[in-house]
């Protein structure tokens, strides 16, 4: 029987899960991912941990302990940096050790250390990955390269104006119809964590719901790694977190780009990196007089109807800007 | 050109040192209180850390009284120091203070004041001082410093026996006073040495046997005594011996490399912490889960662990304790620090938790009696 691999449904799941996939299939693994987050898994994670923290790493506990009986390995790697030169928060780092110290008899956590977004990804943890299935070095490898040319397919996708959900149910084989282009539709671009805003649990769907209301959504990933650089070389201090600087990056473009209507940040409550970068994003914005923009701090208690009518005053706003123009 | 800088514990003792020294005019902006407190939370991003709502407190407050540049320290992530100035200039510029920022890239003590004597501001301010004057002016600010910390111990070790509730802190308080006045090495060994005897000659009770707690967790909350709402006097009161892990001093010894002789070294703890932590988190997380298990390891009866609330790395800790604290046997209780953190009820907690040590202690302690007959 096929080693079963156990990937939440959580944090970079959103960014990475083709390639890490394609990666443990091609070594003859099963993959077993959890069920889209629902206030039942989410429970499931609660009072596990002491002292308070962001939503996303809440869930993360709720899909580990819904996988935890079904699968030989949970997958769980240590992303310390997915980039040269920055990193990600301390959360990531720690993950897999609070996850054993908690909760120690879940199955053997996986937490090799990928370092994927440039060539950093080594042979040898690439190998340290692998050879749990595949004692050869030269299978393993190709393995790898294989989930390298899905995930380089799978991010093409994205920039060509899909939603990273959507990618992902495409690699799964699934159909997907790309969004309508409806003539004087509105644009609004959509910022914040990934694991935020396209976990359907946390953002309360939101790109559904603003595609209901007539627009078409673009977010950071659509964004050349060129463009967001040279983008954050205009601050004093060079941002460190990953995301970070995506989401920075991006909302300065997107504030520069005419085709662009709307701003929407989603930070999660009590997110570290998101409290100071907000302060950055919502400077500019206030400097700009055609974007509109706003920011929504979202938690477990955002309710569906509080949601609805930020959404709809949102859109008024932007209709009204155009009216003036 | 007048210089500030944001508090952190008694670290504006060191800093006034070394400000002097560079021929700057220092605005030490009023020790934290509610007002800079309240300041903080006014003008801060809502979910921010803490420390970040009380340094931006101080600042104002000292722009208040005429302050126009800033000191700060930074690093390179991962956590959110690295990124407090940022957020910091743009918030009081939209208050109306325009202020020339000096921002030491690095807290590494001595690359910091490298970088800060070489910045042109200071430049232009120093002309009348030797090198020389510089390095007296640093070594003093260190080793009044070093006064305060020394008397600030001594204070933990005494309060456990007093016999008049209250007479070490005020002892304390005092003694801090007149060793900040001294002015040169003289007077301040002199101001030493009196605290020392006043704090020696207060009342005791030498039968007592108190329980023994260390305090570890984020540096600011735990160097800062507004900040952590007094807990070190408030567990002496209730008869506890207390161990702090964080001082200054150590921190900065730390940073240059120096502490590695110590008996409870940063880079000691953050090995023990190794089979609980594989990468270093940052900030303080991995010395703060390996104090625990170095204090358990001593005998300690407790361990208290400080956290800002949504403080990142101390969350990772604070998950990995809760085994430390199972495998080694040793209670551990996380508090987290946070605007609306109301004394009342910490000490409500603090109480259950020494009595909790208590009945550890006397269970302990039958076992063995029983043992013995
Ligand atoms: S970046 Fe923010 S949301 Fe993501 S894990 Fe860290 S604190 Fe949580
Ligand atoms: S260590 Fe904690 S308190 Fe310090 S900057 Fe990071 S989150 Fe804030």
């Amino acid at each position: 029987m096929a080693i079963k691999v156990g990937i939440p449904r959580a944090l970079l799941y959103y960014r990475f899960y083709p390639l890490w996939k394609t990666f443990f299939t091609e070594l003859g693994a099963e993959v077993i991912v959890s069920e889209p987050t629902t206030q039942e898994i989410f429970k499931k994670g609660l009072k596990k941990f002491v002292g308070d923290t962001c939503l996303p790493i809440k869930m993360v506990f709720g899909h580990v302990i819904t996988l935890a009986d079904k699968v030989d390995y949970l997958f769980i790697p240590r992303l310390v940096s997915i980039e040269r030169d920055t990193c990600l928060c301390p959360h990531f780092a720690g993950l897999p050790d609070v996850l054993c110290a908690i909760m120690p008899d879940l199955p053997p956590i996986l937490d090799i250390h990928f370092n994927v977004r440039k060539k950093g990804a080594t042979m040898k943890s690439i190998y340290e990955a692998g050879k749990r299935f595949n004692k050869n070095p030269f299978k393993v490898y190709r393995a790898y390269q294989k989930a390298q040319r899905e995930y380089e397919k799978f991010l093409k996708r994205i920039k060509d104006g899909i939603t990273p959900q959507e990618a992902i149910k495409i690699f799964d084989g699934e159909e997907v119809s790309p969004p309508e282009k409806k003539k004087g539709g509105l644009n609004i671009a959509l910022i914040g964590n990934p694991y935020t805003v396209y976990d359907s649990f946390s953002s309360l769907d939101i790109i559904q719901r603003l595609r209901k209301l007539g627009a078409r959504i673009y977010t950071s990933e659509m964004i050349p790694d060129e463009i967001i650089e040279e983008k954050v070389r205009t601050l004093s201090k060079k941002i460190y977190w990953s995301f970070g600087k995506e989401t920075v990056g991006s909302a300065f473009h997107f504030l520069d780009s005419p085709e662009i209507d709307g701003l929407i940040y989603i930070i999660s409550f009590e997110c570290g990196p998101d409290s100071l970068l907000k302060e950055i994003v919502d400077d500019k914005a206030r400097k700009n007089k055609r974007v509109a923009y706003m920011s929504l701090v979202i938690d477990e208690h955002t309710g569906e109807t509080g949601m609805d009518t930020r959404l709809d005053a949102f859109i008024e706003m932007i209709k009204r800007r155009r009216a003036k123009k | 050109m007048k210089a500030t800088f944001p508090h952190m514990g008694r670290m504006d003792i060191f800093i006034k040192g070394i400000v002097k020294a560079l021929g700057m005019e220092a605005v030490v902006p009023p020790t934290s209180s509610k007002k800079a407190l309240n300041l903080g939370v006014k003008y801060a991003p809502e979910f921010v850390c803490l420390p970040f709502k009380l340094m931006l407190g101080n600042l104002i407050e000292a722009f208040e009284r005429g302050a126009d540049t800033v000191i700060m320290v930074s690093d390179r992530g991962p956590c959110r120091l690295g990124l407090y100035g940022l957020p910091m200039q743009i918030i009081l510029k939209n208050l109306g203070y325009e202020a020339n920022w000096l921002i030491l890239n690095t807290p590494h003590a001595l690359h910091g004041l490298f970088q800060l004597g070489i910045e042109k501001e200071v430049v232009k301010y120093r002309d009348k001082l030797t090198f020389v004057d510089g390095l007296l002016a640093f070594h003093f600010g260190w080793k009044k410093m070093l006064a305060i910390e020394e008397i600030e111990r001594l204070s933990l070790k005494i309060r456990p026996y007093e016999i008049n509730k209250g007479d070490t802190t005020k002892g304390l308080y005092q003694g801090m006073e007149a060793i900040e006045s001294a002015d040169n090495l003289y007077d301040l060994k002199k101001a030493k040495d009196a605290v020392i005897k006043d704090l020696r000659s207060i009342p005791q009770d030498r039968n007592r046997r108190p329980l023994k707690i260390a305090i570890a967790g984020e540096i600011f909350v735990v160097l800062d005594s507004f900040a952590n709402l007094d807990i070190e006097k408030k567990l002496g009161e209730l008869g506890c011996e207390v161990d702090r892990t964080i001082w200054f001093s150590t921190h900065i010894l730390h940073h240059v490399g120096l502490d590695k002789f110590m008996r409870r070294s940063k880079g000691k703890a953050v090995r023990a912490a190794r089979p609980y932590l594989k990468h270093p988190v940052g900030a303080e997380c991995n010395a703060t889960v390996g104090y625990a298990i170095l204090y358990a390891e001593e005998g300690y009866d407790g361990f208290i662990h400080l956290m800002p609330f949504t403080c990142m790395p101390e969350f990772v800790a604070g998950g990995v304790l809760t085994r430390v604290s199972k495998d080694y046997n040793i209670p551990i209780f996380t508090v987290e620090l946070e605007e609306h953190s109301s004394q009342t009820h910490l000490m409500t907690r603090l109480e259950a938790f020494v009595d909790l040590l208590k009945r550890k202690r006397q269970k302990r302690q039958g076992l063995e009696g029983s043992r013995g007959d």
